[in-house]
Order: structure tokens, then C-alpha cells, then sequence
């Protein structure tokens, strides 16, 4: 869908038909919350896709992520000559903005692309178009449980992040570095307050909206056979990794500045 | 490709797949991602001077002095190379799983989706040990 349009209309055309698109996608998704029936078997199910599912992605990457971090600021630290320092790069990078972006990323990788072809294939299947015919509501019922639930679950996925990450970050300045463990952790908690973490929670949950609207929005509107649903999950991961990154500028303005 | 009976028919017709598709992707890969890793040096240094220096209000010159005061070439060319790396291996997943798909319209989906789930997580295993062969080393 996307890519013959382009050529065919122009691409200023094709951004405002395409936002015009979203919008009306997301009014209608707004609008359904106050729908008579609420699928809430179908709400559950989601959780468990998003949280557990993801939750195996996001170990190895959280952890890695949380390596990485430490072994990178021990090397700029030591230029100045306060290595011993890096536990507070560490905290403040890693809560502050690594972990929730890491999750919504994850989450938009693993349950993300899977809602955006999951859906795609609905649509092109004309599933979609079929419980449209069976009187069946597709946004409370398909659309709606997957955002709800990913605002839920993020938060949550949030703190693990933290968890895993700053343990590895940990695990590395101690056993690689041979740094001090206590000093380490000293300068963890002293740099970081429960507000904080409550922020990146708070991040997490509007990244979970996000990525959740954008991946069901790319699935909903694919066309094209099977290519059109490859073509929609990966304009779902493009769009919700930019838009991660712009809101999350925003985010950082508005809670920590 | 594969779902529509493509592959097979490359083959039929004693193309290799492997040469035809998967080989100049690699290539292209390992060539353009260092490209785009110089760019994305350039405007994420750009986008921390702008909100530093403008938005912030600190000195543009104490900025540009202490960045190349810091920064030497090997940083930029570890990164480089590292991106290179990483062009291969997500290029290297990406082929694979839709090299090997199977399963219709559905089966697609599910491939990209390993894909990219493969891909995040080996870029992640992959940086931290690329981080400690080129930058560890005196340590």
C-alpha cells in the first residue's frame, strides 16, 4: 500500500492522507473506549502476549544494554581520572532514559510487530471485514485490548528493566572492571530518587500506548497480499521506533527539566 | 519470495538464490551502514550542540574545543567498523528468516517479526563485546 502510493501521488499527498488516516484511527479508537462491551477475556489474553512474551527478549537486551553502559562510561570516566564514578552515569542514563525506551522498543519489537501482522493478516484475509458483517466492533474488540493492556503491562516490564540492568551494569564494574561493589551501588542510590523511576514508569506506559496504536494502525491498513503484510510490520517497527524517539525528547523536557 | 514460489523457480532456472539475493544485500550492507553511522555521528553531535549551545545557553566554543579535545579518530573508526559488523549481522538474520519462511500471508508476518527480534537482540550481545574488543583493551 505504501510504497505504490508514494510514486503514484507524491509525497506530500501521501504524508497527509496518511496522517489524516492516523487521526481518524485513533479518534475511533478514543471514541470506542466508551463502548457497551468491554472484551475483557481478549484484554487478558493481551497481557499475557505482551508481558511474557517480551519478557524473554528483554532480559538479554536489558542486560547487555546495562553492560554496555557501564563499560562505555568507565572509559570516558577514566580519562578524567574518576572511574570510580561511573556507578552515577550508570543510575542516571540507565532509569532515566535507557530503561523505559528499551522496553517500549522491545515491546514494540516482540509484541509490536506481532499485533502489526497479526492484524495485517486479519485484513487481508477480509476477517476483519467479516466481523465488521457479523455486527462485531473491531476496535473494542481487537484494537482497543492491546493498547489498554500494553499501558498496563509497560510499566511493569519498566521495573524489571531497571532491575537487570543496573545488576548487570553492577555485575560488570565489580567482576570486569574491578571496581568497588558498595561504592558502586552508593552512588546508585544516591543519584536516583523513587520520582525518577516513577517518571520512567510513567514514560513507559505512554510509550506502550504509542507503539501499540502505531503497530495496530500499520496492520489495520495493510493491502497487498503477503507482501503487504511484510510491508506493514516493517513500517510499524519504522514508525514506532522514530516516534519513540521524538516523544521521549518531549517526555524528558517535561518531567526532568 | 519464497511464498510465491520465487526461490524455487530462481532455481529452476539454475540461478543461485544465494548469489541473486542474499550476497548483494550483505555486501550492501557492510558498505552503506559505516555511511550512515557518519551521519549519525554528525546530527546527533549537531543535536546535542543545538540544545546545549541554543536552547541551554553554554559556550559554543568550550562545546566544539572539549568534543575535539575527547574525541580521537579511533572512536569514529570503532564505530564504524562496528556498524559494519552490525550490517552483516542484521542483514544475515533479515535473509534468513525469509530465506526460510513458510506459510502464507501469515508466515511472512511471523518471519519479519523474528527478524526483527533476532536482529535487536544479537545488536545488543554483539555491542557489548565489540565495546570491549576495541575499546578495552587497557583497561
Amino acid at each position: 500500500m505504501a510504497l505504490p502510493s508514494i510514486q503514484s501521488r507524491g509525497l506530500l499527498s501521501f504524508l497527509f492522507a496518511e496522517f489524516g488516516r492516523f487521526t481518524f484511527f485513533l479518534m475511533e479508537s478514543v471514541r470506542n473506549l466508551f463502548y457497551r462491551k468491554f472484551y475483557f477475556t481478549n484484554f487478558i489474553d493481551e497481557m499475557n502476549t505482551i508481558g511474557s512474551r517480551s519478557l524473554l527478549v528483554l532480559f538479554p537486551v536489558a542486560a547487555f544494554i546495562g553492560m554496555n553502559l557501564c563499560v562505555e562510561g568507565y572509559i570516558i570516566f577514566k580519562k578524567f581520572g574518576a572511574q570510580d564514578l561511573v556507578g552515577m552515569f550508570v543510575a542516571v542514563a540507565n532509569i532515566r532514559e535507557l530503561s523505559p525506551m528499551i522496553a517500549g522498543l522491545v515491546v514494540g519489537a516482540k509484541a509490536g510487530t506481532q499485533m502489526a501482522a497479526r492484524i495485517g493478516t486479519m485484513r487481508i484475509g477480509k476477517q476483519i471485514d467479516a466481523l465488521e458483517v457479523m455486527g462485531v466492533n473491531p476496535y473494542p474488540y481487537m484494537i482497543l485490548p492491546r493498547i489498554l493492556a500494553a499501558v498496563l503491562v509497560l510499566p511493569l516490564l519498566v521495573v524489571v528493566t531497571y532491575f537487570v540492568s543496573t545488576l548487570s551494569a553492577y555485575l560488570v564494574a565489580v567482576f570486569q572492571l574491578h571496581l568497588n561493589g558498595s561504592a558502586f551501588m552508593d552512588l546508585v542510590f544516591s543519584n536516583i530518587t523513587v520520582q525518577d523511576m516513577l517518571k520512567g514508569m510513567v514514560k513507559g506506559s505512554v510509550f506502550g500506548a504509542i507503539v501499540t496504536t502505531i503497530s495496530c494502525y500499520s496492520g489495520y491498513t495493510a493491502s497487498g497480499g503477503a507482501r503487504g503484510v511484510g510491508v506493514a510490520t516493517n513500517l510499524a517497527v519504522v514508525r514506532m521506533s522514530t516516534a519513540i524517539v521524538f516523544i521521549n525528547i518531549v517526555l524528558t523536557q517535561m518531567m526532568f527539566m | 519470495m519464497r511464498v510465491k514460489g520465487e526461490i524455487d523457480a530462481y532455481e529452476v532456472m539454475a540461478v543461485n538464490p544465494y548469489k541473486a539475493l542474499i550476497v548483494p544485500r550483505m555486501v550492501s550492507g557492510f558498505l552503506i551502514t559505516p555511511i550512515l553511522t557518519l551521519i549519525g555521528t554528525f546530527t546527533g553531535i549537531l543535536g546535542g550542540y543545538i540544545i546545549t549551545v541554543m536552547v541551554q545557553g553554554s559556550n559554543a566554543w568550550g562545546f566544539m574545543g572539549n568534543l575535539f579535545n575527547w574525541l580521537d579518530m579511533t572512536d569514529i573508526l570503532g564505530g564504524i567498523i562496528k556498524a559494519a559488523f552490525f550490517g552483516i549481522l542484521v542483514i544475515l538474520i533479515s535473509c534468513y528468516y525469509g530465506f526460510h519462511v513458510r506459510g502464507g500471508a501469515a508466515g511472512v508476518g511471523q518471519a519479519t517479526n523474528d527478524a526483527v527480534v533476532a536482529s535487536v537482540v544479537s545488536i545488543m550481545v554483539m555491542n557489548y563485546f565489540l565495546t570491549t574488543a576495541f575499546f578495552g583493551f587497557n583497561i
